[in-house]
């Protein structure tokens, strides 16, 4: 699948000239700085930074749990007020409510939707075979796996059928064949749902496997690097060369 | 265990290795010694207690023996005052925890979600609440004089304390993980108080209805022994003005009985809860 | 610039304090216990008994301290003798905290039948309240202390005394400290406690038992807040004592 052009699609997401100040003790702190992307619908854009740069940051705004910032930040050319519903945000901690099963827990991402009891559950149950966890709709948060219980905060994030899904970091705390397995779902879900990915990561692997573009940004304060395009085609090859040139790029670029 | 207790013996012992301790040790199950040496304590003190009554080394007025204790027990259980007086005093218990816990829930709910309301009341209440049951007392007997209002409303107080500051604080230390995703989720407020707020809350909440319990017990006994008819707490009063130190024994054994009865129970109830709504954070 | 204003923690007592005086002390709301906010506050000075605040609050004071330093050192001393040996421990320690299971107020009729209704069976009772929080958290402090702070006392081959003064007396400190803390708080509602249910002689507790009997409630406030000061003060010096003496600890 390739890249689409940006005259051709309209774009989903845009950043303007994105800064963010943080006061402490009387000192600004500046944690972004004229942060500027253009993000088309459907796109997979990875986010690549070392600790500090802000990438988490980010994130967050766009998500609309921080409504304080410079710039703008537009979805389809409206600027976010707060969460809403076309975005949806999965953390690297999945932050499944423990005392809810999967099922009801999924329900959340419903709550502020006006559904029919009957189409509630189908859109669960939706949600449970995209993600494979069919078997495990009354099943309690303890008692999945890492994977499973982050498969379940994917779905709850998409229940609600968002246009963009945001995760910050989100196989962070799985093992590397959980992680590997977790990209590739990612991948079928993302092309099954059409829907825009943005997503942060710190592995440089993860975010050239993913996504069409990779940004990069350095810290103190952070900035966008620059922007490297992954033009290859899917299913990449982690071994290839094409892969491994592409990552040696990305890696020269975060070293400087 | 076993080598702390193999340490804790080498800092208070001698070098020298004791056989008879090392008989003792084999001789008996671990759980069974110290149930024994438990015992041994009380058991001592009681027999003590029956010889020094039963030689008349102190007038019964002083110290009945333990035998006629058990036989006033008796007495109290099978003539029904013990029941009555029992009944009596959990209806108050019951009438003080409907008040205050209620009341003391919807304070500390307001108090930890609002920040405002922290502020403005926080000072006030604490200088309140740090006033003990105690000195309530008299105020609330000019008040309300020594009928029935006076005891339920000491008992709601001595509930409501603990209620208002663990509520509060349970709802304070929800963690911000959870309240974060409820904001991403747009969760409209009530699905956020009734499947984050309350259950994240759940266990600071028992534990502070089972604090309040515990106040509310001793609260109980302190004004029914103040200003009452009736009530176990009464029972001693009663059996100290008319001297029968028996009766005010059995009151003190009841009391006490009650006391860690209600506790345990309450104790395990918070362990069963907390299995069942499991850890969160 | 400095902005003069007053902390929202205020506003409701002196709403409170203003209610009072606009309702009472004008005599808009007029009932025997309705006193007005003036007098009140003025009875401990002009008041003929509202003076006599100022010797039963020393009386109560002289009591507390009394009982507390019998109640501690008994706490203490018992507390590190039964910590330190394991067959002491069990044999004395399920006793003791069965006892605690008793509402301490509940053992004052006992207490009066043997010791009558003076200033000995006051002190008594209140050096029992003292006893059970300094004992229990003193020998928890010993149990607690870790084990292999005593493999290195044992190793040192450090005689009994000097163990205690070295390894036990400084290990246990802050449970020690714990234990004091909450003892003078129970202390001191006991001396009120007592005095109150006791009724006679001289006390805070005693003035209190007689301005309701009375139906003084002027004067019953005046008890009450002196109550309340003292606790807060008592406990307010003992934090500042014990960050002196365990500044390592965070509270």
């Amino acid at each position: 699948m390739s890249t689409p052009t940006l005259e051709a699609v309209p774009t989903a997401l845009s950043l303007r000239n994105v800064g963010k100040t943080y006061l402490i003790e009387g000192q600004d702190l500046p944690v972004l700085q004229r942060i500027g992307l253009e993000i088309a619908r459907g796109e997979f854009l990875s986010i690549v930074g070392a600790s500090g740069c802000g990438k988490s940051t980010l994130l967050r705004l766009i998500a609309g749990l921080d409504d304080r910032f410079d710039g703008d930040i537009l979805i389809d050319g409206e600027p976010v007020a707060g969460p809403g519903v076309e975005r949806s945000l999965v953390f690297q901690d999945h932050r499944l409510f423990p005392w809810l099963n999967v099922t009801d827990n999924i329900g959340l991402g419903l709550d502020s939707l006006d559904l029919s009891r009957r189409e509630r559950e189908a859109r669960i149950r939706e949600q449970l075979e995209l993600v494979g966890l069919t078997g495990f709709a009354q099943a309690w948060p303890h008692q999945l796996s890492g994977g499973m219980a982050q498969r379940a905060a994917i779905a709850r994030a998409l229940v609600s059928r968002p246009d963009i899904l945001l995760m910050d970091e989100p196989f962070g705390a799985l093992d590397s064949i959980t992680r590997a397995h977790m990209q590739e779902e990612l991948l079928r879900i993302w092309r099954e749902q059409r829907i825009t990915v943005v997503i942060v990561t710190h592995d440089v692997d993860e975010a050239v496997f993913l996504g069409d573009r990779v940004v990069v940004m350095e810290p103190r304060p952070g900035r966008v690097q620059s922007v490297i395009e992954v033009d290859l085609p899917r299913p990449r090859e982690r071994t290839g060369a094409d892969f491994n040139q592409i990552k040696q790029r990305v890696l020269g670029q975060l070293k400087r | 265990m076993a080598a702390v207790e193999h340490l804790a013996q080498g800092v208070g012992a001698s070098p020298v290795p004791r056989a008879p301790a090392w008989l003792w040790r084999t001789a008996l199950p671990a759980p069974l010694r110290r149930l024994l040496l438990a015992l041994a304590l009380p058991v001592a003190i009681v027999v003590l207690w029956q010889w020094a009554a039963v030689r008349g080394w102190v007038p019964p007025q002083i110290l009945p023996a333990p035998a006629l204790v058990l036989d006033t027990f008796l007495e109290l259980a099978r003539g029904g005052e013990l029941l009555e007086g029992f009944l009596i005093s959990l209806q108050r218990i019951g009438s003080g925890l409907a008040l205050g816990g209620p009341m003391g829930l919807a304070l500390g709910i307001w108090l930890g979600v609002s920040a405002r309301a922290r502020n403005h009341l926080e000072p006030t209440l604490r200088a309140l609440f740090a006033v003990p049951t105690l000195g309530w007392i008299p105020i609330l007997i000019l008040i309300f004089g020594i009928d029935e209002a006076l005891k339920v409303i000491v008992i709601a107080k001595a509930v409501m304390v603990p209620v208002v500051l663990n509520t509060s604080r349970g709802i304070r230390n929800i963690p911000l993980a959870y309240l974060e995703a409820a904001r991403v989720l747009r969760l409209r407020p009530w699905t956020r108080l009734t499947r984050l707020t309350l259950p994240a809350c759940l266990p600071t909440v028992f534990s502070g209805f089972r604090l309040g319990l515990s106040h509310a017990f001793i609260a109980l006994i302190v004004v029914e022994m103040l200003a009452a008819t009736e009530g176990i707490g009464y029972m001693m009063v009663w059996g100290r003005k008319l001297f029968q130190l028996d009766i005010v024994i059995v009151g003190i054994v009841v009391v006490g009985v009650t006391g860690y009865a209600l506790d345990l129970l309450l104790r395990r109830l918070e362990r069963g809860l907390s299995r069942w709504v499991p850890e969160h954070g | 610039m400095v902005e003069a204003r007053i902390p929202p923690g205020a506003w409701l007592p002196l709403a409170l304090g203003a209610a009072w005086v606009l309702l009472i002390d004008t005599g808009v709301f007029a009932h025997p216990l309705m006193v007005p906010l003036h007098e009140v506050l003025a009875a401990p000075f002009v008041d003929e008994q509202g003076r006599q605040i100022w010797s039963a609050a020393a009386s109560s004071l002289v009591r507390v301290a009394l009982g507390f330093l019998i109640g501690t050192s008994l706490g203490i001393t018992l507390g590190v003798a039964i910590g330190l040996s394991r067959p002491a421990q069990l044999a004395v320690a399920p006793t003791v905290h069965g006892l605690r299971q008793v509402a301490l107020f509940a053992w004052i009729p006992l207490l009066t039948a043997w010791f009558g209704n003076g200033d000995l069976v006051k002190i008594v009772f209140i050096s029992i309240s003292t006893f059970f929080p300094v004992f229990l958290n003193t020998e928890q402090g010993v149990r607690g202390i870790a084990p292999a702070y005593r493999e290195v006392a044992a190793i040192a081959r450090l005689g009994p005394w000097l163990r205690l003064r070295r390894l036990v007396l400084p290990a246990i400190l802050p449970s020690v400290l714990t234990g004091v803390e909450l003892a003078l708080l129970t202390a001191w509602i006991g001396t009120v406690g007592s005095e109150y249910a006791i009724g006679t002689g001289r006390g805070i507790g005693a003035y209190l038992a007689t301005a309701r009997d009375v139906f003084r409630m002027d004067l019953v406030l005046i008890g009450v807040l002196v109550m309340a000061l003292v606790g807060y003060g008592l406990s307010r010096f003992a934090q500042v004592l014990f960050l002196r003496l365990i500044p390592w600890r965070t509270r």
